[in-house]
């Protein structure tokens, strides 16, 4: 049997499956092949390690299910915030927009049509003016001074000049 | 979860020694199911399902971590070096009840095994460890048997020779040692 029978037959199955004539056989040879004696003894030491590291797995504590379940209930919560921002980020080009065109509606709403606010304004009553109506008819109201100023220098002139 | 905790942190155990890092990767796994529960499609079991789930999250988990380094002669402390040694004379299963010499053992096993990578390390220590059938390793990886059968030949390969060049290097260690007593 060569080396590399006796190898192949200590890899292809877990050590403490080996029958005992496989056993035998592996055993004979090693006798006589000190490579294979070095192989069939890391097998052994490997078989015990593997043993020895599985003797002592730790098992679950008495908290454990709390712990998973706390766990649980804090990614649940810390889950629902990004989705809130989430749909924040994408109203917000939305709302931005709907601002900005009511802003420009109403810029256009008041601008374009001066006279029907001063109409409206107006109609408030006589000796009643509103704010809007002092500022935007201020223009108006000089014009009227300057007409009556015109009026009582036309009257003084000819009072003047009768006498 | 408390029926399935026993065989996730078997699992976890597999690829973590320590409890609390094996606890993290058994809760990482639970999380991961309940979040992905509507995945599972009761075509095989649950138990099954879980498992593979738990594998794969140890291996990711062990890939993210930094790697250790290559376990080496140097890294044996006084007494691991002879009590390699010493298995060449006696390995009877009684040697590992005395706690502090099982867990040398274990120190040694983690060690070594730390040289293969985490598929390896699941299926030596779930097929020559825990006998568990051929069978269940492939559901638990996801593999075929087939797969499952090379990379267990493959890992008792690479896992022997790692103890080969341990065991070598221990006896050139203490060759010398001894040589520097006389």
């Amino acid at each position: 049997m060569s080396d590399n029978h006796i190898t192949d037959l200590l890899d292809a199955k877990p050590f403490s499956d080996l029958s005992d004539s496989e056993r035998s056989t592996v055993e004979s040879h090693a006798l006589t092949c000190i490579k294979c004696r070095s192989a069939y003894d890391s097998s052994r030491i490997s078989s015990s390690l593997i043993d020895a590291r599985l003797s002592e797995i730790a098992e679950a504590g008495p908290f454990f299910k709390t712990r998973v379940m706390a766990e649980i209930r804090a990614r649940r919560l810390s889950a629902e915030e990004p989705t809130l921002l989430r749909m924040w980020k994408a109203a917000r080009a939305l709302v931005t927009t709907i601002a900005l065109l009511l802003v420009v509606l109403a810029g256009i709403t008041i601008f374009t049509h001066p006279t029907d606010f001063q109409e409206q304004t107006s109609v408030v009553g006589p000796g009643v003016y509103s704010a809007e109506y002092v500022v935007l008819a201020r223009g108006d109201s000089d014009d009227e001074l300057v007409n009556d100023q015109v009026l009582q220098t036309i009257y003084d002139s000819e009072d003047s000049d009768g006498q | 979860m408390r029926r399935y905790s026993p065989k996730v942190f078997r699992i976890a155990g597999k690829f973590f020694r320590q409890p609390a890092a094996v606890e993290d990767a058994a809760q990482e796994a639970f999380l991961r199911a309940y979040t992905q529960l509507s995945s599972f499609e009761g075509r095989g079991s649950f138990e099954g399902w879980l498992s593979r789930i738990t594998a794969n999250q140890c291996i990711n988990m062990l890939r993210h971590a930094k790697r250790r380094p290559e376990a080496a002669v140097s890294e044996l402390t006084d007494h691991e070096g002879p009590w390699l040694e010493n298995q060449l004379g006696d390995l009877s299963a009684e040697r590992h009840e005395a706690s502090e010499r099982g867990r040398m053992a274990a120190d040694i096993a983690d060690k070594v095994l730390s040289e293969l990578s985490p598929e390896d390390r699941l299926v030596l220590l779930s097929i020559d460890g825990d006998r568990l059938p051929v069978k269940d390793v492939a559901e638990m990886t996801g593999w075929s048997e087939s797969k499952v059968k090379v990379r267990a030949f493959r890992a008792r390969r690479r896992m022997r020779e790692a103890v080969e060049n341990l065991l070598q290097r221990t006896r050139k260690t203490v060759g010398e040692k001894g040589k520097n007593d006389v």
